[in-house]
């Protein structure tokens, strides 16, 4: 199952979660200190590698008799959406004063935008690749 | 495979008497001339020329591909239920090695085929026969469909409905080959 694992896929997975603390300290705190928020960045990455891993398993873990493309957008929107959920709750049930109700929102939409550009994305490069094999054997039977 | 060979009388006799025993045809219609050196070359031919003292070796060496893969025809040799049968390159769905036995499919029938699946990765390559993982490889005219997969794998849907598995390591050469 290791093999399976894309370990780029972790490393991105680190990036966005550094991005997304580093957003979130931008937008909620009014005064920052150099090290905390150095140390806030490193541990949103931290989660976003978790998130990652657990992702990169339980997809590894998928047999390939589920392979639909129907099947594939909603495993990927699903795990996209649920796992962003989790963590945006988390994130309002610790930071209770810090967040309104309304950063919460924006915060939301932002999230479930980026998991629906990522999925149409996605879909785009199906319709491509799809798109290019049919090419390639038009190619092969000239 | 079919070749035509341009040599003395004595060396003739020699290869037809070597050639025998093998799938080597020897016929003036073919593309292929073994041409025996000293022997004018025949144009618009692909020409293997050899010494004449050298018959036997040029002989095995035809023969050992020829057994195989004839890329002139494009046919694959293969075995099942006791009986040899000639597969034709365009209607193999896939190649897969399983333990020392690499079997060739095509449809619903299973084919056992003599060389290893690195030989045949690097004989077909140019007939769009191409590796997809450790044990398989596919021909990508009879793939349908490529559904993404999670992993950075893929899975290719074949014409037959079967379903295999591009590795993450092959799948960035797919992706290569389709220009992805």
């Amino acid at each position: 199952m290791l093999d399976k694992i894309n370990y780029r896929s972790l490393v991105t997975s680190f990036g966005i979660g550094v991005a997304i603390s580093c957003s979130f300290q931008l937008q909620l705190m009014e005064s920052i200190e150099l090290k905390s928020f150095l140390l806030v960045a490193f541990a949103g990455g931290g989660i976003g590698f978790l998130i990652g891993a657990f992702a990169e398993v339980v997809t590894a873990l998928l047999p390939i008799s589920l392979a639909k493309p129907k099947t594939y957008f909603m495993i990927s929107g699903g795990i996209g959406l649920g796992l962003t959920m989790i963590v945006l709750i988390l994130s309002k049930l610790m930071l209770k004063e810090a967040m309104s109700i309304d950063v919460f929102r924006s915060v939301v939409i932002i999230a479930v935008g980026i998991v629906v550009v990522a999925n149409v994305l996605d879909f785009r490069h199906y319709k491509k690749a799809n798109n290019h094999l049919e090419a390639y054997k038009r190619e092969l039977a000239k | 495979m079919n070749i035509q060979i341009l040599c003395s009388d004595a060396v003739r006799e020699k290869l037809i008497k070597c050639t025998r025993k093998t799938s080597i045809n020897i016929t003036d219609d073919s593309k292929v001339a073994l041409v025996e050196r000293g022997y004018p070359i025949h144009e618009g031919k692909i020409s293997i020329v050899f010494d004449g003292i050298d018959y036997d070796e040029v002989v095995e060496l035809l023969s050992t591909s020829a057994d195989t893969i004839d890329l002139e025809e494009q046919t694959i040799i293969g075995f099942s239920n006791n009986r040899y049968a000639i597969l034709e390159l365009l209607k193999i769905d896939y190649i897969e090695a399983q333990g020392t036995q690499v079997s060739c499919f095509v449809g619903e029938d299973m084919f056992v085929v003599k060389k290893t699946l690195s030989h045949y990765e690097s004989e077909l390559k140019g007939v769009g026969i191409v590796r997809i993982n450790k044990s398989q490889l596919v021909n990508l005219r009879n793939v349908k469909e490529i559904i993404p997969w999670f992993n950075s794998r893929l899975v290719f849907v074949l014409e037959s409905g079967k379903e295999l598995e591009v590795s993450k390591l092959y799948s960035k050469a797919i992706r290569k080959i389709l220009s992805l």
